[in-house]
């Protein structure tokens, strides 16, 4: 694990603390959380099957892109808001789970599939927008976008059940604290 | 903040002198529950499943009823727009029912005789009713104009309707979310 004296620092924060002791804190951020990442989801799909071509093709792309891209990005930044606040609750063992170091990876790659699309084919965009024929490397960015996600909150449901399954060499039953008392 | 702590715990111990416990507990020993909870991976996938349905089905029902109310979806008629979103609702609350329902067998006694459990299904029927009456609403308007356009010609009812179905698929899953942290 990399800086580990920093996440220390943020769970056992006064902040920190309080998002894990607080009784409201964590629900109330997690359900937000839920709301940003089924918009970010449920919007990015819809602009993802358009791309692939499983949905609606009568629409040119710049239209659903409309309609989908403020969504989506407003959603996002709630989510990583969210996201990051629910982080700091624990911050140590979150940076040994597999999953949630998973779940990061993976929108590192989706960040970088999509600056990718944003930069080549959606410069022509105007060539292929209500084409009847979508070009190969549009479908297959819309592919791999739509399974990235899926596997992002995969990962990130995930991270709920396994998050007192791995714990962080400084925490009490962490891998400095010998084996565990039961 | 306390006062809803307190409420939801007096209601945990009305439920816990009802007939639920029973059939909780009888639920509970069927196979079906036994099979989901010897299988430590099932919970994880039907929430897997659960959340993935409710973003297709939440995002469907925040386009379309934007595009009612002419906030999304320039270019589209509303009927368009009701045909390409409409059946991914629908499908996906098959889906969310029937990984519900696992979920139920997976832990019957904590969700069952969890009062933030009833009210999340409370809202889940009252959502259904609203969805009923509204889309045969709208389908009626279809039926007589095609290019029917609430913005231009439909009451308030209509807009009303659209941003109540938006909030309550969110209070759905926040209850969701809540029923996770009552005390039992």
């Amino acid at each position: 694990m990399l800086f580990p004296a920093l996440w220390h620092a943020i769970q056992y924060s006064s902040f920190g603390v309080f998002l894990a002791e607080s009784p409201w804190a964590f629900p109330t951020f997690e359900t937000i959380h839920v709301f940003a990442l089924v918009t970010v989801f449920g919007t990015i799909a819809v602009m993802d099957m358009r791309m692939i071509g499983l949905a609606s093709r009568g629409r040119a792309m710049t239209e659903v892109s409309r309609d989908t891209l403020t969504l989506t990005w407003t959603a996002f930044v709630v989510a990583a808001i969210t996201g990051t606040l629910l982080f700091c609750s624990k911050a140590g063992s979150y940076m040994v789970n597999p999953w949630f170091l998973s779940k990061m990876s993976l929108m590192a790659v989706a960040g970088l599939n999509m600056f990718i699309f944003h930069f080549f084919p959606w410069k022509n965009v105007k060539n292929f927008d209500t084409a009847r024929v979508i070009p190969g490397n549009v479908r297959l960015a819309g592919f791999i976008s739509l399974l990235l996600w899926i596997t992002i909150i995969c990962c990130g449901r995930m991270i709920g059940f396994t998050l007192d399954k791995y714990l962080p060499a400084d925490a009490p039953g962490g891998a400095d604290a010998g084996p565990p008392a039961s | 903040m306390a006062g809803i702590g307190e409420t939801i715990f007096n209601l945990t111990e009305w439920l816990r002198t009802t007939p639920l416990v029973d059939f909780a507990l009888w639920l509970n020993a069927k196979p079906m529950s036994e099979w989901v909870q010897s299988h430590f991976y099932m919970v994880p996938i039907l929430q897997m499943f659960h959340i993935l349905a409710i973003a297709m089905g939440f995002g469907g029902v925040l386009l379309f009823n934007l595009r009612l109310v002419g906030r999304s979806g320039a270019g589209t008629t509303v009927a368009q727009s009701a045909h390409r979103y409409m059946p991914w609702m629908w499908g996906s609350l098959v889906v969310l029912l029937l990984s519900g329902i696992g979920m139920v067998f997976g832990d019957p006694v904590r969700l069952l005789v969890n009062p933030v459990f009833w009210i999340k299904m409370i809202l889940f029927v009252l959502m259904l009713l609203l969805s009923i009456v509204h889309l045969s609403t709208v389908s009626r308007k279809l039926r007589g104009t095609a290019n029917w356009e609430p913005a231009r010609s439909a009451g308030p009812a209509i807009r009303i309707s659209a941003y109540t179905l938006i909030i309550l698929w969110l209070c759905i899953m926040a209850g969701g979310r809540f029923m996770a942290y009552a005390p039992m």
